[in-house]
């Protein structure tokens, strides 16, 4: 390199940060060992390296209490970098490395920020501004994740480390977390996704909250949020406490808790009877951090009590033509926030244990135990005053799981992660049968591996999984046990390619797999409000995916372009098929579901593109193409995302940010023509708006927010909605929030 | 915060956290039972006023929806031109103790009506009984036989509480069941 050179001028600047308190780090050694420049950090952590020439560089990033970190510049003018580095200890809280400059411009990731947009709204809702993620309701109040056209069991929910252990298998059945504890949302693809299971062939999607080790010595952290909706006039409130005993017990505090009310929801036109909903949640957090241990206690309850639409309820197969002959719904309301039956009751707790000690620089061991007990209760209609008021389906599952992992990060070689997992779950129910007991004994082992190289990264892991289950099932009046026992590895490979600094293209391989639930192997009966019969199949064996996508990612100072690619064949794919069987019952001739296994494909689109034309305008285009086949029939698969769009324009200025958009959802043409009650919907479109303001007030920062949606109130309806028979979606809505921020230094 | 306060903070926080892992759930291996009321059979029973004698015809489908087949499916058989008085018995025969559901339906007549169709054949069917508000039930009936044939006989009961006014297209449907019926 020849620093005559006139063009040799070249200045890279930048600061260093604690990527945990983000405080500058002074004598942080940053050098580019190829030209043997070097400089060290000042008490602002800025540092200076000079006379550059235009060009591909590898900067070093070295400090005694923190990791090295390399990374890859391509300079062709001055450039200024923010570095973030972890402290060792820090690293135990499981940070990850921040040097990517903007996380949040991710297809896969919801960040902080947009989370607080989103305030209030279920986790579910929260979820789908993730390329590929629809959402599965039953009318206005239930939803749940859909992960390019997968769902249910397919879908792998990790809440605060651990994997979601609730009800679902069943499509009417939301995730039960609040979503007030969730701080970041991923949907994780690569190597990491396999320490949560190999039966999350649609994906993991990760919420995750605030650690509890950001929390301050004499400080009183915290957060209150108020929200107000007009749709349902719902009523929600959350607030956080936390802090840190003392300086010298390094015990860190928080509890937490939320509350949240709607009455009936509207349609464009009417009050959509028995819609309203109360949640009850909250949570307790305790932290150690000392000398190279960590140690965290979570307990949290969440309670919520669902209504559903009455006129879902269905007597037969005429009733339910009836209620779709109809325009209007069939049941007249008014407001009210009372909830009748129908309606489920939800409880569901968990208890999390996790300590990980930090052996040495490149050695970590976490150990986390949890608990997790669920109980649903469903209610339906009475049929006369003197029927039985219990509930008409009571299912109960308990979870105990116990995680040990052993992680090595060394520099500059691979980095390796190896874990053993035990679970024990027991699923009971009361009263109606709908899907059997059973006890569940699973143990699994996984290794994840990755490597950096100059412009190649690599990661790969896999896992096996041993599965038994102990099912049991009555005939007449004798107990049958039937014992099932599943065994099988899983694997995924992943390889990023950096093209230049700007783009980036990724591939990802996998083959990961999925016992059939004891639903689709044994259920058999009513499903409520459908007028039909589910019926399982006991002969049917575990699904196998595999799966691979390609992305590319261009970022530039004005564009972001995000486009990933996936194509992945499910073998034995087991879906619910109209069959052309009816039974005969005393309400008339039922339609028979019944649980099959086909060889399907996958595949689609997701796209998103961040064009900022002006200094403080934007706008956002992004797009999802799912497709579904089934191969056997050569036809479409039943119950996919249509393709949708959203287009936005944003404008943001110091700390007010403001964002309209329409969202679009094309009708579903593909789909088994008359094995549905119904055709699918039209295509719709919808406005919304978001509008959100921080300000700093009797020496607290605040931040409010409106946000909009269908403000156009258009009456549509939507193909993943089970209730698309009876009712149009949610009209218009304008929800209001203020967020007090508390941060309250105490003397001493 | 004091100190007190705080100590007193976490050993709230632990006394919950055990208290609430404590509670019983049941086990997998529990039989079911079906608490809510079934309908599973349907008796008609068609007494001839000129000779008094009597037919009874019969829907049973003890498990419910689903499961097993319905067990007794009889077809209905008449006399031509002559006149029955009808009535209808409800049970549940699903639990260990037969339950009559029909005094249910008659403490609550005014939430619930019957209605048959008759297709292909020619029976003047009346409803002969009356609720509270004055409006019929349909657990009573009079049916006039027409002459000669095959056809079907539609008997629906609808659930409508609270909206009752005498349309049978209203409402929840409790039962739908079309007998082959027979005149000779």
């Amino acid at each position: 390199m020849d620093a005559q050179n006139i063009n040799c001028k070249i200045k890279i600047s930048g600061i260093v940060l604690d990527s945990f308190e983000q405080v500058a780090l002074s004598n942080t050694i940053v050098s580019i060992d190829s030209i043997r420049k070097e400089t060290k950090t000042d008490g602002k952590g800025q540092f200076t390296l000079n006379d550059l020439c235009p060009g591909r560089y590898e900067v070093h990033i070295s400090h005694l209490n923190c990791e090295h970190i390399h990374i890859i510049l391509e300079v062709n003018s001055d450039t200024l970098i923010k570095i973030f580095l972890r402290h060792i200890e820090k690293e135990l809280i499981g940070f990850k490395l921040s040097a990517k400059l903007e996380k949040s411009e991710d297809l896969n990731h919801l960040n902080a920020k947009n989370m607080d947009y989103r305030k209030g709204q279920s986790i579910s809702m929260l979820m789908q501004d993730i390329a590929g993620i629809s959402l599965l309701k039953t009318g206005s109040t239930v939803s749940k994740p859909m992960v390019n056209g997968l769902f249910g069991n397919r879908v792998i929910i990790v809440n605060n480390g651990i994997r979601l252990e609730g009800q679902n298998w069943g499509m009417e059945h939301a995730p039960e977390i609040d979503a007030f504890l969730a701080s970041e949302i991923d949907l994780i693809k690569g190597a990491e996704s396999l320490r949560y299971g190999a039966d999350g062939i649609g994906g993991v999607i990760r919420i995750s909250p605030k650690s509890i080790f950001t929390e301050k010595p004499k400080t009183l952290n915290g957060e209150i949020n108020l929200i107000g909706n007009s749709n349902g006039r719902g009523k929600t409130g959350n607030l956080i406490l936390g802090g840190v005993l003392s300086k010298n017990l390094p015990i860190y505090i928080r509890v937490q808790s939320s509350i949240k009310q709607f009455g009936n929801i509207k349609t464009a036109k009417d009050y959509l009877a028995n819609t309203g909903m109360s949640e009850f949640n909250y949570s307790v957090n305790l932290g150690y951090l000392r000398k190279g241990l960590l140690s965290e206690v979570f307990y949290s309850e969440f309670h919520n009590k669902i209504g559903i639409y009455t006129g879902s309820q269905v007597g037969n197969l005429s009733d339910l033509e009836k209620a779709m002959n109809s325009r209007t719904p069939l049941i007249k309301a008014n407001f009210t926030n009372q909830i009748d039956r129908p309606y489920q009751l939800v409880q569901h707790r968990m208890l999390k244990f996790k300590n990980a000690l930090q052996v040495n620089a490149k050695n970590k061991i976490e150990l986390t135990l949890s608990y997790q007990k669920n109980h649903r209760e469903e209610y339906d209609v009475l049929r006369s005053a003197n029927s039985f008021t219990g509930p008409s389906f009571d299912y109960y599952i308990s979870s105990s799981f116990a995680e040990l992992v052993w992680t090595k990060n060394p520099f500059h070689q691979i980095n390796w992660k190896a874990g053993l997992i035990g679970l024990r779950q027991s699923n009971a129910y009361t009263g109606r049968f709908f899907i059997p007991g059973f006890y569940q004994n699973s143990f699994a082992g996984f290794l994840i591996a990755s490597k950096q190289f100059k412009k190649l990264g690599i990661e790969g892991s896999v896992r096996y999984d041993q599965k038994h289950f102990d099912i049991y099932r009555w005939i007449g009046t004798v107990s049958n046990k039937t014992q099932l026992k599943y065994t099988g590895f899983a694997y995924v490979l992943k390889a990023d390619y950096q093209l230049s600094g700007k783009e980036k293209i990724s591939f990802i391989q996998s083959s990961t797999w999925r016992a059939p639930a004891p639903n689709e192997l044994y259920s058999n009966g009513l499903h409520q409000g459908l007028a039909s019969i589910e019926i399982g199949d006991s002969t049917l064996r575990t699904e196998r995916s595999y799966s691979q996508s390609l992305s590319y990612s261009l970022h530039l100072k004005k564009h972001k372009f995000d486009i990933e690619g996936y194509f992945q064949i499910v073998d034995g794919y087991i879906n619910l098929t109209p069959s052309n069987k009816v039974i005969l019952t005393i309400r008339g001739a039922y339609p028979v579901f019944q649980y099959q296994q086909n060889k399907a494909a996958l595949y689609g689109f997701n796209t998103r593109w961040k064009y900022q034309f002006h200094k403080s305008m934007y706008t956002i285009i992004s797009a999802q193409l799912p497709y579904g086949q089934n191969m056997d029939t050569k036809g479409a698969l039943n119950l996919m995302p249509s393709m949708n769009g959203k287009l936005s324009l944003g404008y943001k200025h110091r700390t007010l940010n403001a964002e309209v958009w329409v969202n679009y959802q094309s009708k579903q043409n593909r789909y088994v023509v008359g094995s549905d009650f119904m055709p699918p919907p039209e295509a719709y479109a919808l406005i919304g708006f978001d509008l959100n303001y921080e300000f700093k007030a009797v020496g607290q920062n605040f931040k409010c927010g409106l946000t909009g949606s269908n403000i156009g109130n258009s009456s549509y309806r939507d193909y993943l909605n089970r209730f698309r028979y009876f009712t149009d979606e949610p009209g218009i809505n304008i929800s209001a929030k203020l967020t007090m921020t508390i941060n309250q230094k105490h003397k001493k | 915060m004091n100190k007190q306060m705080k100590q007193l903070a976490i050993g709230l926080a632990i006394v919950l956290m055990t208290l609430q892992a404590c509670e019983k759930d049941p086990k997998p291996n529990t039989a079911p039972v079906n608490e809510s009321e079934l309908i599973t059979t349907v008796i008609i029973e068609a007494t001839d006023s000129a000779s008094g004698q009597k037919s009874t015809f019969k829907f049973k489908d003890a498990d419910g929806e689903g499961g097993n087949a319905p067990s007794q499916f009889d077809s209905i058989l008449l006399n031509a031109n002559r006149t029955y008085s009808v009535s209808l018995l409800l049970l549940d025969e699903s639990k260990a103790e037969v339950d009559t559901i029909s005094n249910e339906v008659l403490n609550e007549g005014e939430d619930h009506l019957f209605n048959f169709t008759v297709s292909n054949l020619n029976i003047g069917i009346k409803l002969n009984d009356l609720d509270k508000n004055g409006l019929p039930i349909g657990l009573k009936s009079i049916w006039r036989t027409g002459p000669i044939g095959d056809g079907k006989l539609k008997t629906v009961l609808k659930h409508q509480p609270g909206i009752k006014n005498g349309d049978p297209a209203l409402g929840e449907t409790d039962i739908e069941i079309e007998f082959n019926c027979r005149i000779k």
